[in-house]
């Protein structure tokens, strides 16, 4: 078992740090390190989102680098392009440690990997379209047989990764071969599959859809899973007229290709009203055929004064005190399942969505 | 005060309805009707009736709750997401401009000028604040102010090589405002190199400028700063290309005298930003000349034209065509603007400290650089123990203080008065200082709502006036 280092770190990555050691056994996290201005240097990793500490601290990777593992994982899609870390690189592997950079086929296509890569000639790069089961070309588009769950979110960011792993961890401790879909790279670090690539392969759309659908049909005959747990690639619905940051033009791709039979949908939770989300799931029937079985209420918030004054949607964390009245007042009012994946987590999500 | 406004063009009669926020075509007789009767009487012409009856033009404010939507959540806004930050790096100014703000003459409620510097901990304090505050934003600003910044070049050196190495990998950019006297060359240089956007205070042609910007002696400054300009032209002509402008305007000057600086080709006439004398802490009103504001006027008319291609942009004043492009602005607040709600709050307030954080040379927290630095109402923390959350609160719930009038008033949606408006340095925000201003805010409602009914009819009635650009006749 190799001890391994995740960097940079950023508030996307934090399902993966809070689920590495229980979702592999090949490795253990032994450091999680950031660039100076990630603004949580050290504190918890957990602070990134303002969730309760998993008693992992963040690190400056000046500070990181001589820390005791063997492999750093760089986090390709998370290195800032501004930021100059080959110097700290080259110490790294100077003291005979392995730099592994992770990314999807299209990063690792990127001007600046390449010359990265030039630089630092012992950076290995790993793309995760190699693990990727193998797709005959010649293959029609045919239905997944396995159920689907897709998680995705009113924004698109809010904990959907978070959710994907929980479902899949709790599904795994009761037996189940789960196989984990989503667009975040070093997923496949736990034994999850990378498909950020595949939405952007824009030759005809039949095209892409037919391959993502053929995909799912090779990680369904090559891991022969339970269930397939799927993040949805953009925000399931465009936000505001203001801000349209996203259509769900790929979401919608993915549910032409799989059908899904359940969804998770992820909601701030000050949007967390059930005649919203029954409008919402009303919505979601028609355009992805599958309606809302289950709300995850997030922590993470739009920020509307930036919709207003810049029109430009970001986000920000609010106090996890603050999913706790949402969540009380959909279980009195709504037939909806709602939960939090990171307050009840091992508390039986997956059983009671599948109730 | 009635939930609704009348407006009439020669062309067609509208009611601005507060309550759900919609701008309505109505008929003459209803406009008539309105005017005589508002919403009662017995005769009501049959439009009428059926606005009442779609819940039009009630009388009753549904408001019954003033809170912002921020407030459950300012802890973790101000704590996380951070935005900009800009700091007093001295108090002291090589001007003494008549109008400033901080002139012993005109500073009722605001402090004067002094000596005081910033010290490299207090910056340095600052900078790790601000980092401590930003894990959620995408990108942070550091901006620099006084006084005059520039009289600490070092010191602004200094602040700029921590905060990158604080900030390295984040999103940071840096600005600054200035008089421009102190804009050498060497500092040119390394603000140049460290992109710091600049907004260089200019009022206007050399009269003008000389009249209220001088130095200490009281001699002009518009030669010094020109001779600067055209240095930064000729030296650093792609930093050039990105100054900014700050005019100052005293409406007791001709308006086309002011606009003549805009012809000067030292300076980019679109990249102006104007503003009337800030005379909201020294206690005197405004006094407007006939030829500011009817050649204002004119010149607002002519940038209508220009929008229309009925008249050369070139020709028009840029302070004026700055604000016929916020109409697009205006229209779509109009467009996007929800009902009033039983929980709501007119807009006024920005969230305090998370937009335009302000530092002064002690270490205190203010909401922007605008605010009175003696009053007890802006003060919303330190360096050393944070932020006030109650006093940040009370500024975002300012209109708390004013609810039973406010929430009635018609003007409710387009209030934009800041928390500045109601202080008047005393313990406590003033409802009364607050209330002060509300005819100059529905004033400037009123003028909102007909340059949009203005945009609306243009393409409505005038619609073969409007010239069509190339590119349109060609498609």
């Amino acid at each position: 078992m190799s001890g391994v280092a995740l960097y940079p770190y950023d508030a996307a990555l934090l399902p993966v740090v809070r689920h590495f050691e229980t979702m592999q056994k090949k490795d253990t996290l032994r450091s999680v390190m950031a660039v100076p201005g990630y603004g949580g240097i050290g504190r918890d990793a957990a602070y990134a989102c303002n969730q309760p500490d998993i008693g992992i601290p963040v690190v400056q990777d000046t500070e990181g680098e001589a820390g005791n593992w063997e492999v750093m994982y760089l986090t390709l899609r998370h290195l800032p392009h501004m930021y100059d870390a080959k110097t700290m690189l080259r110490r790294v592997l100077q003291q005979g440690k392995q730099v592994i950079g992770i990314g999807s086929k299209n990063e690792m296509q990127q001007g600046w990997v390449k010359e990265l890569k030039r630089e630092i000639p012992q950076l290995q790069l790993q793309s995760t379209d190699s693990f990727l089961p193998e797709v005959k070309v010649a293959q029609e588009y045919q239905p997944i047989q396995t159920p689907v769950i897709l998680a995705g979110g009113i924004a698109g960011r809010e904990d959907v990764l978070e959710v994907i792993l929980t479902l899949a961890e709790e599904l795994r401790s009761s037996g189940k071969t789960v196989a984990c879909i989503t667009n975040e790279p070093v997923c496949t670090l736990l034994g999850g599959y990378d498909f950020s690539a595949l939405y952007r392969e824009f030759t005809e759309l039949p095209i892409v859809i037919t391959q993502i659908n053929q995909t799912v049909r090779a990680i369904e005959k090559e891991l022969l899973p339970d269930v397939i747990l799927m993040e949805a690639p953009d925000a399931l619905i465009r936000y505001h007229s203001l801000t349209p940051n996203g259509f769900g033009i790929y979401s919608y791709m993915l549910a032409q290709a799989v059908k899904p039979d359940y969804m998770v949908c992820c909601m701030p939770a000050d949007m967390a009203y059930d005649e919203l989300i029954q409008y919402f799931s009303r919505d979601f029937s028609t355009r992805y055929g599958v309606g809302i079985d289950a709300v995850h209420i997030s922590n993470m918030l739009i920020d509307g004064s930036e919709v207003a004054h810049m029109k430009k949607m970001t986000v920000f964390y609010g106090d996890m005190q603050l999913v706790k009245p949402p969540l009380q007042r959909m279980e009195e009012t709504s037939e909806l399942f709602a939960f939090n994946a990171v307050l009840q987590r091992g508390q039986g999500i997956a059983h009671r969505l599948f109730a | 005060m009635a939930m609704y406004q009348l407006f009439k063009t020669p062309n067609a009669c509208y009611v601005f309805d507060a309550v759900k926020t919609k701008l309505l075509n109505i008929s003459e007789e209803t406009y008539y009707y309105i005017e005589k009767e508002g919403n009662a009487g017995d005769n009501k012409p049959a439009e009428l009736l059926r606005l009442m009856e779609q819940g039009f033009l009630s009388d009753k404010s549904p408001v019954e709750q003033f809170r912002h939507p921020y407030m459950g959540v300012l802890g973790e806004v101000l704590a996380r997401k951070l935005s900009q930050m800009t700091l007093q790096i001295t108090q002291d100014c090589n001007f003494r401009c008549s109008y400033c703000i901080y002139s012993a003459e005109r500073n009722e409620k605001q402090r004067s000028h002094s000596k005081k510097v910033m010290t490299w901990e207090t910056a340095r304090q600052a900078v790790d604040f601000f980092w401590e505050h930003t894990i959620d934003s995408e990108g942070v600003n550091i901006g620099f102010y006084g006084g005059e910044p520039l009289l600490q070049s070092d010191l602004i050196q200094r602040i700029i090589e921590y905060a990158k190495e604080r900030f390295a990998g984040k999103i940071l950019t840096f600005g600054m405002t200035c008089n421009g006297s102190l804009l050498t060359e060497e500092n040119v240089c390394f603000l140049e190199e460290n992109n710091v956007s600049l907004l260089v205070s200019l009022d206007g042609p050399k009269r003008i400028q000389d009249q209220n910007r001088v130095y200490a002696d009281g001699t002009g400054t518009f030669d010094v700063v020109m001779k600067r300009l055209a240095n930064i032209k000729e030296n650093h002509p792609e930093y050039w290309e990105k100054v900014h402008y700050s005019m100052v305007m005293d409406p007791k000057n001709d308006f086309d005298e002011i606009n003549e600086i805009c012809h000067s080709d030292m300076i980019k006439a679109d990249q102006i930003s104007a503003t009337l004398v800030d005379n909201d802490y020294d206690g005197t009103p405004l006094e407007f000349s006939e030829n500011y504001v009817w050649k204002e006027e004119y010149q607002r008319f002519l940038a209508f034209l220009a929008s229309w291609n009925r008249f050369p942009r070139e020709k028009c004043s840029p302070i004026t065509l700055i604000s016929t492009s916020l109409l697009h602005g205006e229209k779509e607040k109009m467009d996007f603007a929800d009902p009033l709600h039983m929980t709501d709050i007119p807009s006024g307030p920005c969230v305090p400290g998370k937009l335009r954080m302000f530092v002064d040379t002690d270490g205190n927290l203010f909401p922007c650089e605008r605010v009175s630095e003696t009053s007890p109402n802006m003060h919303i923390g330190t360096l050393e123990d944070g932020f006030d959350l109650e006093k940040a609160g009370r500024i975002l719930q300012v209109g708390e203080l004013t609810k039973n009038v406010c929430k009635n008033c018609w003007g409710f949606r387009f209030c934009n008065q800041c928390a500045k408006k109601a202080d008047c340095c005393g313990e406590q925000l003033s409802a009364a200082e607050r209330l002060r201003n509300c005819e100059d805010t529905r004033y400037a409602a009123k003028r909102t709502i007909r340059n949009i009914i203005l945009a609306n009819e243009a393409v409505e009635y005038y619609k073969e006036q409007i010239r069509t650009t190339k590119a349109e006749e060609t498609e």
